[in-house]
């Protein structure tokens, strides 16, 4: 692959992820309310009592949050770099060691339900590809929008009442074993799923459009062939492309899908610092996320030229 | 300044809630269910078994002392004693740590003396100096520790004796007896004391209560061991020795509706913050519904008495007179609600019932004389108005209980019919901390807001000048010397006139309007007896038992 080409990408992975840290720094400071009164108030659902100036004084020195924001912005954008950024307002637990006991569930989940929606979407797109009549490949390709278009908390609720709590095939509740991966990993999976068999079917439709098939076709390669060994080899660049998108959807699922679930990990995490404006936490795990799609992203473009040959022209010829 | 644990509509977005609450388990709902298995014949109490509750809320922090959210005090409090209990539903303090106590005339100087062979978790004895230590921490602590709060004026703690220590206050200070009958002000070991809050938060603290931290997992759950050798319950308990659970294991289930399924389906014995609208079910299965009143003032609308219309009494009784709490209570929430009685919830010690006061019972009518003999006369669109004035107030709520919306709206119905126009608006959390807080701000018309606390001196930290003056009252207000007076009168007849004097003055002058109790609802199944709660609505799970 091109150096030039790396390099680039690499330097803008850099920037985006800058951006994110500066972006939520200054939104997180522009939105009213002082984290240090909302912290002395009690968090959480009890708002306890409000404390003395004093009081919030000494808690706001402890946290840095008297300093001109300038001054806060380089500090913590220096410990950041770091991989510090900074202890818990509400827990006073290290920011990054929360993310990082929060990530391993995370990361099952979004593992289990990575792969099951590849696997998923992969099946819905190849059925609706070798349906025979028109309409079942129409019925099997309208299933992804179903899928796309119910809520995920409902599904997951769903679930648990039916499989959990009624026929007691499987927990409902925690994340310790892998049984307890199988329902959440399910929930998070299906929007993903439906739109890799969204665009799978597509590309693998104008794949096999093409000439190249028709002479395969006559050449006396079966339709399993030149589904599978063919059009599929081709049609997967632009499913690839949508890796950044499915991990992004994973991360954004984790939010409702670990609290239906009672899992604990990022999606939790963020409910709970946003609730309490834990911003240090906020903070963590706005630029943890950020990392996790620009990598992903990045991935899929070091990845691309080396499936796809054409790909790896493109920049190039800019 | 005496911190307090506001209680914003009980529970919070369908996962979050202000559970708190404490009582002596009430049956009454799943009993009228008339199921067999909640009828079950009490036997005696047996020992052992694992308790599972499914819990609301991921704690934030496992010391007693430094946690400050109810759902965290619930849990902390089987770890530690405090040196008096507060026994429910009849308010009396108790022994517990101390054998016995006394207090100097003007309520500056608090005797304790220390019952023998108490130890703390760690081993270490529990001393005289103990005690001096954790006081001392925690007015050190400051605001960190709840109980920091009800230390205001603190000058000391002198220890008499190993066994006798003297509490000095700078100023009078009546509430400080039942304050140091909180999990706040319960004591720990003082080995725990020179820790990190951060590193005591996570676990790291050692107290002398009837259960020990076994292991907590963030999000996942927290698993308690019974202490073997505890032998030094509160007089109140109902036994003796060690608790009779072996372990209590909170598990995390942050969903209502999940958690209603976990303990139908049984994968949990109990479970924490029950919506309304999830009662039913519950019941249906043979569950036992558990609530409990929380002592302090009651779900209602704080106003401000200088904003807009609002300076007008006649204004602030028409609102008084027109609001009918009984058909709230009916319309929108369960038998395990109840409206108000006044101004304190009825197990507040000293609470006057003022339901014949003339300004709380329900009389639109005498609501609109009022209006009118004050010259707000029925204009445009119903709404009332004097000398081109509206009559239009506003009241500002955060989200976090499922009824807050309809009750808020059911007031403006109300409301309406005596010709006065009510907006309500709902602020996110950190801006109605702030508007709650602000001194000297007070952008607010009125609050929709109850607070939790076991003692009348909860008025004074919402009424009086020098505290919160959510009513925006001046200091010359007669209200204001009442609230000071009490605070520093200890003969109990003498404090308990004062107090009901402050309660019919909130409510005549319509400083506040009492509108339904606010409400812990737990349920458990049939195989768990006496779940308790202590008299400031934390659970008490000493005496809990499981059948077999």
């Amino acid at each position: 692959v091109n150096r030039r080409f790396v390099l680039s990408r690499l330097g803008q992975s850099v920037l985006v992820l800058w951006l994110t840290f500066t972006m939520s720094f200054v939104i997180l400071y522009v939105v009213p309310g002082n984290p240090v009164e909302i912290m002395l108030a009690g968090g959480e659902g009890g708002v306890a009592s409000a404390a003395t100036p004093a009081q919030v004084a000494a808690v706001s020195d402890e946290f840095g949050f008297n300093h001109p924001l300038l001054v806060q912005y380089v500090d913590r954008l220096g410990s950041a770099l770091k991989g510090n950024f900074g202890n818990s307002v509400e827990t006073g637990e290290s920011v990054t060691h929360t993310i990082f006991g929060a990530a391993v569930p995370t990361l099952q989940l979004a593992l289990a339900g990575g792969c099951l929606a590849v696997l998923l979407g992969v099946g819905v797109a190849l059925l609706a590809t070798r349906a025979r009549r028109p309409w079942v490949e129409q019925l099997i390709l309208s299933i992804p929008s179903v899928g796309v278009s119910v809520p995920t908390f409902w599904v997951g609720l769903m679930l648990i009442d039916l499989l959990a709590f009624h026929w007691k095939l499987l927990p409902a509740i925690g994340d310790v074993g892998l049984e307890t991966l199988v329902l959440p990993a399910i929930t998070i999976s299906l929007p993903s799923a439906a739109l890799i068999a969204q665009v799978l079917a597509k590309s693998l439709r104008s794949t096999l459009g093409q000439p190249y098939t028709t002479m395969l076709r006559a050449k006396g390669a079966s339709e399993n062939r030149i589904l599978i060994r063919h059009a599929f080899h081709n049609a997967a660049v632009p499913t690839l492309s949508l890796f950044g998108v499915v991990v992004g959807n994973l991360l954004a699922g984790s939010v409702v899908v670990e609290t239906v679930f009672s899992r604990n990990g990022i999606g939790r995490i963020i409910v709970d610092a946003v609730t309490t404006k834990d911003i240090p936490v906020v903070q963590g795990v706005v630029v943890f996320t950020a990392s996790a799609y620009v990598l992903a992203t990045l991935a899929v473009d070091l990845i691309a030229p080396l499936i796809d040959k054409r790909v790896a022209v493109a920049p190039r010829s800019r | 300044m005496v911190r307090q644990e506001t209680t914003v509509a009980s529970p919070r977005i369908p996962l979050r809630t202000l559970v708190a609450v404490g009582a002596v388990v009430v049956l009454i709902a799943g009993w009228a269910s008339g199921s067999s298995r909640a009828s079950t014949a009490v036997s005696a109490p047996q020992t052992g078994g694992t308790l599972t509750i499914g819990w609301d809320s991921s704690p934030s922090c496992l010391d007693p002392q430094l946690a400050n959210s109810s759902l965290d005090l619930s849990i902390d409090r089987q770890f530690s004693d405090s040196l008096i209990d507060q026994a429910y539903p009849s308010g009396k303090l108790v022994p517990w740590l101390a054998s016995s106590w006394s207090s100097n005339a003007n309520a500056t100087q608090f005797t304790f003396h220390l019952r023998s062979g108490v130890t703390f978790s760690d081993g270490t004895p529990l001393t005289a100096a103990v005690v001096k230590a954790n006081f001392d921490s925690i007015v050190k602590l400051g605001s960190i520790a709840e109980g920091s709060g009800y230390m205001s004026g603190y000058k000391g703690t002198t220890v008499v004796n190993p066994t006798t220590v003297l509490v000095r206050f700078a100023q009078p200070d009546a509430q400080f007896l039942q304050a140091a009958s909180t999990v706040s002000l319960s004591i720990l070991s003082p080995s725990t004391l020179t820790k990190k809050p951060a590193a005591r938060c996570a676990g790291g603290f050692s107290g002398s209560g009837p259960f020990v931290l076994s292991s907590f997992t963030p999000n996942q759950q927290v698993t308690l061991t019974s202490r073997p050798g505890y032998d030094w319950g509160a007089a109140d308990r109902l036994h003796t020795g060690a608790a009779y659970l072996s372990t209590i294991v909170f598990k995390i289930i942050p969903d209502a509706s999940v958690r209603v399924g976990a303990l139908t389906s049984g994968e949990v014995d109990a479970i924490s913050d029950i919506p309304p609208q999830n009662e039913s079910p519950v019941k249906a299965d043979g569950d036992v519904i558990v609530s409990q009143t929380n002592p302090g003032v009651p779900y209602g609308l704080q106003i401000n008495s200088q904003a807009g219309p609002l300076a007008d009494l006649a204004v602030r009784q028409a609102i008084q007179l027109a609001v009918n709490r009984n058909l709230i209570v009916q319309t929108l929430l369960t038998p395990s609600y109840k409206a108000a009685v006044g101004v304190l919830a009825s197990n507040t010690p000293d609470a006057v019932d003022q339901t014949t006061n003339p300004y709380y019972v329900f009389n639109p009518t005498k609501a609109e004389t009022l209006l009118t003999a004050d010259g707000w006369v029925p204009g445009a669109g119903g709404i009332r108005s004097k000398d081109g004035q509206k009559l239009t107030v506003s009241a500002i709520y955060v989200n976090l209980w499922a009824p807050d919306v309809p009750i808020l709206e059911l007031i403006q119905q109300e409301l309406a019919t005596v010709g006065i126009q009510l907006q309500i608006k709902a602020l996110p959390l950190s801006q109605f901390v702030t508007d709650l807080f602000s001194p000297g701000g007070r952008t607010y018309q009125m609050i929709w807001y109850g607070q939790t606390r076991a003692d009348p001196d909860v008025l004074a930290l919402c009424f009086a000048a020098t505290q919160y003056n959510r009513s925006n009252i001046t200091a010359s207000n007669p209200l204001e010397s009442l609230l000071t007076s009490q605070a520093t009168t200890t003969n109990a007849q003498e404090r308990a006139a004062i107090v009901a004097k402050a309660e019919n003055t909130i409510l005549d002058q319509g400083y506040f309007i009492p509108v339904v109790n606010q409400t812990t609802v737990l349920a458990t199944n049939s195989k768990v007896h006496n779940f308790e709660f202590d008299d400031t609505a934390r659970l008490q799970l000493y005496d809990t038992w499981l059948s077999s």
